[in-house]
């Protein structure tokens, strides 16, 4: 008889020796992960812990979560906030465990346990996550792998399940960071919507004005730009009356009032659309602050003349240039009166 | 007979109408108006005579359609107080254009492609002090009509070569530092810096205003933080504002557009943003300003102050009448009863007596 029980004694007990240590140590958590703000060496600064984690075993039971970090991080003791807001994108679907979370960290025993979960709502299919604010670790001092605890407690804080964290600490404090510098290139844009502009057939009881073109200037410089005028002739010349071109007015800081009946050939700048971001002021050249349909800006001879200006960036200034034309009866009949004005846009200094 | 004729008739009019037609001028698409970004501006050189040096500069095509663009040359000089440029073609007398060459001087623009042009200015060995200089870009062969106006359009980018020499003289004088005004309600304050150029190198100072109330700092501004130059022997005028206030004064905007007054100036409207309300202001201010430009051998500072005040007498008059209020208030729930309480028991008591 004993002879027949003695190799079922040793097979009884080779068996169980499988399943004892099974028996003695938790189970793991489905899934946990700790993403470490920083992993820089001694970093503290930024250093945030996002602690995600799938319960397994009696998720009901399940009240508290430590996180236990291996020597060499620091823990500083207090009672930070956990907040479950904010989390990454990935992993998909991090979920605010339900309760108000509470959390003491412990520097002797460089831990930090969270609780105030309410039990009754946990499960097991659920990927939890908080995350433990900056301020409460300071990553080690040596570079390597280091394996950071992460289990389920109940009420009493007895272990339910637990499951180790990889985290590498990098060769050096900045070796986790990428400096970012970046610079903007001074621009200027200009365009003009038209290359012609006719002043419609002028007779000597009235005042014409062409319908005119725009100058779009647009520039992130806060210095600003100024913009010129020049004219070919300083009037309007015929070829079939050459002898009586339509003449600018006095180029004298002012404005010139046309008047039916008296030659004057002149150009009127004006603000059409506003931009949008400008700073800075937008502004006419004396002579070519005009404000009304009888007066016009004299060109400077035959030379560049500043019009107008502004002392700022701006995204887009429309300016909207008008050539005006009074003339006696004493100028001649044709119909190719014709200048060419020369628009030149420049950054300020 | 008359059939015959009229048959032919109808032919040869039906010959001359297809001729006609088949010779009529192709319809030309009007050409888009010149549109070009340039990059960068203004371009600062320094180089010593007898010596070549390079700069880049970039232009885009903004038609659709590729663009054949000439670049030229121009000079410029103060024109008021403000950094604004006066442009002028060059003369015989402006040797120094024969210094510079642009690679390429002319080119097809494809739509929408930075373009590079590279200048390079060989400076004679007897060159000195400064040169002003503007790079245009037009178009190389610009539309002209029969009448009316034609309109040609460039951009230009200044160049300021500085050629070093023994004789360069850089020095910077503090003309005045403004404020617009010694009483404000509110902010923004505006402080104006006006500085001379009594050299003959054009000259970028820079620095800062330091703000404070009694001792204690209140706000650092910096000044000329973008660089911008004064010329020999012209003033600039800066102007720097102070707006870290609450409530202050901004620009109105309507529809995200700032909205100008009749003078294009623009409009302003009184904001309470109250996550700024640490920064109210009020009482006497000192703005210290501290300059320092390079005069080729070390730091010079130049150094001035002003005081303001900053009194919202609006919310001072109401805050006054709703304490007198108040004052009114208690005297007349609180006080006067037992004031009159008071009255009426010694009143008693005399008659009492």
């Amino acid at each position: 008889m004993i002879k027949n029980i003695k190799p079922l004694l040793v097979a009884a007990i080779l068996l169980a020796s499988f399943f004892l240590p099974a028996v003695t140590s938790a189970t793991q958590l489905t899934q946990t992960s700790v993403r470490l703000g920083r992993l820089g060496l001694s970093a503290t600064a930024g250093n945030d812990i996002l602690v995600t984690f799938k319960l397994n075993t009696t998720p009901t039971s399940v009240a508290k979560v430590k996180v236990t970090f291996p020597v060499g991080f620091t823990v500083a003791t207090g009672t930070p906030t956990p907040a479950v807001t904010g989390f990454p994108l990935s992993p998909t679907t991090i979920t605010a465990p339900p309760g108000t979370l509470t959390s003491v960290a412990t520097a002797g025993t460089r831990d930090i346990v969270v609780s105030g979960l309410t039990s009754a709502s946990l499960n097991s299919t659920t990927l939890y996550g908080f995350i433990i604010p900056s301020g409460t670790l300071t990553n080690p001092g040596t570079t390597g792998q280091y394996n950071i605890t992460v289990e389920s407690d109940n009420t009493g804080g007895s272990l339910i399940d637990s499951s180790s964290a990889p985290v590498y600490i990098t060769s050096s404090s900045t070796a986790d960071q990428v400096n970012v510098s970046a610079s903007v290139s001074p621009n200027f844009t200009f365009s003009l919507s038209a290359n012609s502009d006719t002043v419609p057939a002028a007779d000597s009881t009235t005042t014409k004005t062409s319908s005119g073109i725009n100058m779009l200037v647009g520039t992130n410089s806060p210095l600003g730009y100024t913009a010129y005028v020049k004219s070919a002739n300083g009037s309007l010349v015929s070829a079939i009356s050459p002898a009586t071109p339509i003449t600018t007015g006095t180029f004298d800081g002012t404005a010139d009032t046309l008047a039916a009946g008296s030659t004057n050939y002149s150009f009127v700048p004006s603000t059409g659309a506003a931009c949008s971001s400008c700073t800075g002021a937008l502004t006419y050249n004396g002579e070519y602050a005009v404000a009304d349909g009888s007066h016009g800006g004299a060109f400077n001879g035959t030379g560049f003349a500043s019009f107008v200006s502004r002392s700022g960036y701006t995204n887009l200034d429309t300016i909207n240039l008008k050539e005006r034309v009074t003339v006696a009866n004493t100028i001649g009949y044709a119909n190719d009166y014709a200048d060419t004005l020369t628009i030149v846009a420049a950054g300020n200094y | 007979m008359k059939q015959r004729v009229w048959g032919i008739s109808a032919l040869v009019v039906m010959v001359l109408l297809a001729v006609a037609v088949g010779y009529a001028p192709p319809v030309q698409a009007a050409t888009p108006g010149f549109n070009i970004v340039t990059s960068p501006l203004p371009i600062k050189l320094s180089t010593d005579p007898g010596r070549t040096v390079q700069t880049e500069l970039r232009v885009k095509n903004q038609n659709p359609d590729p663009e054949t663009i000439k670049v030229g040359l121009m000079k410029f000089g103060a024109q008021g107080e403000l950094g604004e440029p006066d442009l002028f073609d060059l003369t015989a007398k402006d040797t120094y254009a024969n210094w510079v060459t642009f690679s390429p001087s002319q080119f097809v623009a494809p739509p929408n492609t930075w373009m590079t042009v590279k200048m390079t200015i060989k400076v004679p060995s007897d060159a000195a002090l400064g040169y002003y200089m503007a790079v245009t870009f037009s178009r190389a062969t610009p539309q002209k009509t029969d009448k009316g106006s034609s309109v040609h359009g460039s951009a230009a980018t200044l160049v300021l070569l500085d050629v070093k020499n023994p004789n360069a003289k850089r020095e910077l004088q503090l003309v005045s530092f403004t404020s617009d005004h010694k009483l404000y309600e509110y902010l923004p304050t505006t402080f104006t810096i006006k500085v001379r150029n009594k050299g003959n190198i054009y000259l970028a100072p820079s620095g800062n205003i330091f703000i404070s109330k009694g001792n204690k700092p209140v706000a650092t501004l910096d000044f000329n933080a973008v660089g911008g130059s004064v010329l020999p022997a012209s003033n600039r005028v800066y102007t720097l504002p102070w707006d870290s206030g609450f409530p202050k004064f901004s620009q109105k905007l309507v529809n995200g557009k700032p909205v100008n007054d009749s003078k294009a100036h623009p409009k302003l409207e009184l904001k309470w943003n109250f996550g700024d309300a640490s920064k109210f202001r009020f009482g006497k201010y000192t703005a210290k300003l501290f300059v320092v430009y390079d005069n080729g051998q070390q730091d010079v500072p130049l150094e001035s102050s002003l005081t303001f005040w900053v009194l919202p007498w609006k919310l001072m008059t109401v805050g006054v009448i709703l304490l007198l209020l108040i004052l009114y208030a208690i005297w007349m729930l609180l006080v006067r009863p037992i004031v009159t309480k008071a009255k009426l028991g010694v009143d008693k008591r005399r008659g009492r007596a």
